[in-house]
This record gives C-alpha cells, sequence and structure tokens, in this order.
C-alpha cells in the first residue's frame, strides 16, 4: 500500500462527500462570504471602515476583510480534520481496521490532515477568487496565489500539532473533539482582524510562535500593497519554514510515545 | 387521585432527565470544558473585530451594545448544536426508541439539553466581559433596565430553542444535520436585526427585520442598555415578540406531531454522515 494511494483514497473521500452532499458544498462556498458580511456589517453599524483602515495598517480594507475570512476557515484547519478523522473512525467502529492496515497510524493520520487540509485551504480560496478578482481584477487573484502559497506552508508546521491533538483525543478516551479550541486560539491570537497589541500580554507572546500570525502577515500585505515586497514574503516563508522544523521535530518524539502508550493501553 | 399520581410521575421523568443530562456533562467534562473556550474565543475574535472599526472615544456606548449583541448571537446559535444537532447522536445512540418506548416526551428530552450548554454559555460569556474591560477598559456589563434586559435575553433564548426543537424535527423528517438548516440565524443576526438596530439597517432590509420574531427582542435588549427608542415602541416591540413566540410553538407543535407520527409509522432514520 503506498503512500500515494493512501493521499488518493483520501482525495476521494472528500470528493465524493461533497457529491454526495451538494447543499453542504454551497454552503462551504458562502461562509467565507457569510463572515466577511458579518463583520463588515457589524463593524460599520458601530464604527467606520477607515478606522479600521487605520487600525490594521492595511490599503483595501474590504480585500483585506475577504481574505481574512478565508484565512479563519482554512489557516489551521488540518487540526481539526486530523482529530476528527480519528474520531470518526472511532465512532463507525473502523479504527481497529485502520490500525492493523501496513501504514503506521501516525503515517494515515499525517496524510488523512494534509490532503484535508489542502482541500480546505483551495475550496475557501477559490470561494472568494471571485470577489477579489471584482474588487481588485487579474492582480488581486495573482497576490492572492501568494497567500495561498503562505498558507499550504503554514500548514507544514501545524502537522505535528495536528497528528499529537489527533492521539491526545483518542488516549483521553473521548468521543468528541476536546481539542477543537485549537483553531479558534490560533485565530484569537494572530489578530485576524484587529492588532495583536490589544491582547494580554500571554496571548501577545503566544502569537508571535503561532504559524497563522504569519499568515495573517502575508494577507496585510497583500491588501496594501500591488506588488508585496518580496523580501518581506522570503522572511515570513523563512520563519514558517523554522517553525515546520521545530515543531515537527518535537510532536515526532510525543507522537511516536503516545501511539506506543495507546496500543499498551488498548484505548483504541 | 389518579390526576395526581399521573403528575408526579410525569415530574419524575423530567427529574429523570435532567439528572441524565447533568450525568452526561459530568461524564463528558473535557467537552464542555473545550466548548466554553471555543466559544470564548470565537466570540471575542468577532467582538474584538467589530471594534476595530470604532474610534476609542466611543468605547463607553458601543462596548456594552456589541458585547450584549454577541451574547444574544450566542443564545441563538447554542440552542441549534446542543439541540438541533445533538438529535443525530439521539438518534444513533438508540435514545430515540428507547424514549419512544418510555413515553417520554422527545421535545421536553431535547429542550432540556439547553441546562448544561447555559452553564458553558454563561461562563464564557463572563470571560468575554473580562477580556474586554482589560482590552477597553470599558465594563461591559451594564444595563439601565437590567430587568427588562433578562427578559428580552429570555425571550431571545426561548426563541432560539424552539426554532432549534423545530430543526432537530425537520432533522428526522428530511436526515439533514441541523447545522445545514440553520443557514437562517446567521442572516438573522445581521438582517434580522439582532446585530444591528433596525433604524440602522437599509430601508429594503428593515421589512425582513420585522418580519423576523429576534429583531423585537433584541430592540427591548438595545433600549434596556441605552436609552435608545425601539423601532416600534416599546409596547408594540413587546406585544409583537410575544405573538411571534406563540406562532412558533403553534408550528413546534405541528412539525413535532408530523414528525413523531412519520417515525413510528415508517421508524427512524440516521441524519447526516454519522
Amino acid at each position: 500500500m503506498s503512500l500515494k494511494s493512501i493521499a488518493k483514497a483520501e482525495l476521494l473521500i472528500h470528493l465524493w462527500w461533497l457529491k454526495n452532499n451538494r447543499p453542504l458544498l454551497v454552503l462551504w462556498f458562502l461562509w467565507p462570504y457569510l463572515t466577511a458580511l458579518f463583520i463588515l456589517a457589524l463593524g460599520t453599524a458601530y464604527g467606520r471602515i477607515e478606522e479600521f483602515r487605520e487600525t490594521m495598517g492595511i490599503a483595501s480594507p474590504i480585500l483585506y476583510i475577504f481574505v481574512g475570512s478565508a484565512v479563519v476557515f482554512a489557516s489551521a484547519s488540518i487540526v481539526d480534520i486530523a482529530t476528527g478523522i480519528a474520531l470518526w473512525h472511532r465512532w463507525i467502529g473502523t479504527l481497529t481496521y485502520i490500525y492493523l492496515v501496513p501504514v503506521r497510524f501516525n503515517t494515515y493520520l499525517v496524510l488523512s490532515g494534509v490532503v484535508g487540509g489542502l482541500f480546505m485551504i483551495v475550496q475557501n480560496f477559490a470561494a472568494i477568487v471571485p470577489a477579489i478578482i471584482i474588487l481588485e481584477g487579474l492582480s488581486g487573484g495573482l497576490r492572492l496565489l501568494a497567500v495561498l502559497g503562505v498558507m499550504i506552508l503554514g500548514m507544514v508546521p501545524l502537522i505535528g500539532v495536528a497528528v499529537v491533538a489527533a492521539i491526545l483525543t483518542i488516549a483521553a478516551r473521548v468521543e468528541t473533539n476536546v481539542v477543537s479550541f485549537i483553531n479558534p486560539l490560533l485565530l484569537l491570537v494572530s489578530g485576524i482582524f484587529y492588532p495583536v497589541e490589544i491582547l494580554p500580554r500571554i496571548l501577545r507572546v503566544l502569537s508571535d510562535i503561532v504559524p497563522v500570525t504569519y499568515i495573517v502577515e502575508s494577507a496585510k500585505l497583500i491588501a496594501t500593497y500591488a506588488y508585496p515586497p518580496g523580501s518581506t514574503i522570503v522572511y515570513i516563508a523563512a520563519i514558517l519554514a523554522t517553525m515546520a522544523l521545530v515543531y515537527n521535530s518535537w510532536s515526532a518524539l510525543i507522537v511516536s510515545r503516545s501511539e506506543r502508550y495507546i496500543r499498551r493501553r488498548g484505548t483504541i | 387521585m389518579a390526576e395526581v399520581e399521573y403528575k408526579l410521575e410525569k415530574l419524575t421523568r423530567i427529574k429523570a432527565v435532567v439528572w441524565l443530562h447533568l450525568v452526561r456533562s459530568r461524564r463528558y467534562f473535557l467537552d464542555m470544558v473545550n466548548w466554553g473556550i471555543v466559544d470564548f474565543m470565537w466570540i471575542s475574535i468577532y467582538i474584538l473585530a467589530a471594534l476595530s472599526f470604532t474610534p476609542r472615544e466611543n468605547y463607553p456606548e458601543v462596548v456594552p451594545i456589541v458585547f450584549w449583541a454577541m451574547f444574544a448571537w450566542s443564545l441563538m446559535s447554542m440552542p441549534v448544536w446542543t439541540i438541533g444537532n445533538w438529535v443525530r447522536f439521539y438518534v444513533s445512540m438508540g435514545v430515540y426508541e428507547e424514549n419512544e418506548l418510555a413515553s417520554i416526551n422527545h421535545s421536553i428530552f431535547l429542550f432540556l439539553r439547553i441546562l448544561p450548554a447555559l452553564l458553558v454559555s454563561l461562563v464564557a460569556t463572563a470571560s468575554i466581559a473580562l477580556l474586554l474591560r482589560y482590552v477597553t477598559g470599558i465594563n461591559p456589563l451594564v444595563a439601565r433596565e437590567p430587568v427588562l434586559l433578562v427578559a428580552s435575553l429570555l425571550g431571545i433564548l426561548s426563541v432560539a430553542t424552539i426554532y432549534s426543537l423545530i430543526l432537530a424535527y425537520l432533522g428526522l423528517i428530511l436526515s439533514v444535520p441541523a447545522p445545514l438548516l440553520d443557514f437562517a440565524s446567521f442572516l438573522f443576526f445581521i438582517l434580522g436585526g439582532v446585530g444591528i438596530p433596525v433604524e440602522k439597517l437599509p430601508s429594503q432590509a428593515r421589512p425582513i427585520a420585522l418580519a423576523t420574531p429576534y429583531s423585537h427582542f433584541a430592540e427591548v435588549m438595545r433600549y434596556s442598555i441605552t436609552s435608545v427608542e425601539p423601532y416600534l415602541g416599546l409596547e408594540v416591540e413587546g406585544v409583537v415578540a410575544l405573538v411571534y413566540l406563540l406562532v412558533l410553538v403553534l408550528l413546534l407543535k405541528i412539525v413535532s406531531s408530523y414528525a413523531t407520527r412519520k417515525t413510528r409509522r415508517e421508524g427512524v432514520k440516521g441524519i447526516g454522515r454519522t
């Protein structure tokens, strides 16, 4: 059983599931728009768009809110997907069989998370493409591709976190995703729709070490410059690459130990 | 005498259901904690986003309104998940049939799920108030008319609960999970006059807002926080809100009877993927 065939199977699961749930597909395409509308409506009802532009230090606030809404739904989805897949197999009673396949359980979780995460990122960005092209023309669409690239890179440091979260959920013998707070936590500290400086000190410290903060920075760049400075993009990419190396090395240690633990305890 | 015994038996059943939900909450304690943190974080993100549009000098007026509006939204969306969505598990765990055999009212069983959910919601909201106080220096827990504020929030919770019970029964009839059917509550918040006062909505959107039950309770809620007169006047808003509540109760009765008859005739089908 090759890794490619598992990745292909995961992709087909997502495609077929959407094919059988077409209303869900429509809703998923609408969610970034609803979120953008929600923030714009609530914000402008009691304030001004110019204030938002000034507070966030960006040139195109509406463009930024659309990109930010896609980031909200996709940036850290890998964690929820990997955990959700593990729980889903437990619910339907197939977790034991997944353990028995020749590929290691960790590898399966990584592949499920990565394929699902990529699927989510592409889907959310595809959803906002029409709005970006209307607002900024073709150049806006091309700049969006840069954020898409950063977002895919930003997913890499979270691979290990996603697998640890999935294994911990199984080890905790719970039936629901008890670590679903990770996704909103990453977004809260990233300062996606407000400056990080207003947050309490502990959250500001956390903000510097989560990948989503740098995805948000890249979204700010495309909402400010027609041609985002290459050096800043390279700087962001370098930080994310370093995070990927550090976080995945740490989590690899935790993952192998926790997998042994759940095998020994029979918690699958 | 027989009537008294019947009423006592009914009360015992309700007590048993409350006990079951509380025991379940203890069993899923980690889930409850996670749920509270998630609630706190999502609502904080949206409130802080809204405040990024507001000049600092307007904070004393805006912070309490946005805070209570988001709390109202939390009350609107929480029952959709705890009741509307939970019906999936209710069916897949086989409790539906068990309750059917024991003559336990499904609406009451699902409705009482609100108790642990409300507890989580209140703790999350108190934490958001603390965060807002830290970030803005304004205490959002202020109201000009606290009794009216509580009454309007209870009204919003009642509408949301009845709406969620209707979604749960529709889930049983259509096999579609409630969150998919809940597209409306997101729009209700924006166009339905909950997040934004009816007066401030575009003129084309005002009839839509007035046609939704939430807007009337929300107008009363805003009146209790600030001195802004409700769009239709306080008395009229109150009466219209109560009429809507009665209509929803009637609608719930019709949908629940239909769903119960259908499941008794055809059996219960699974809802959604799980």
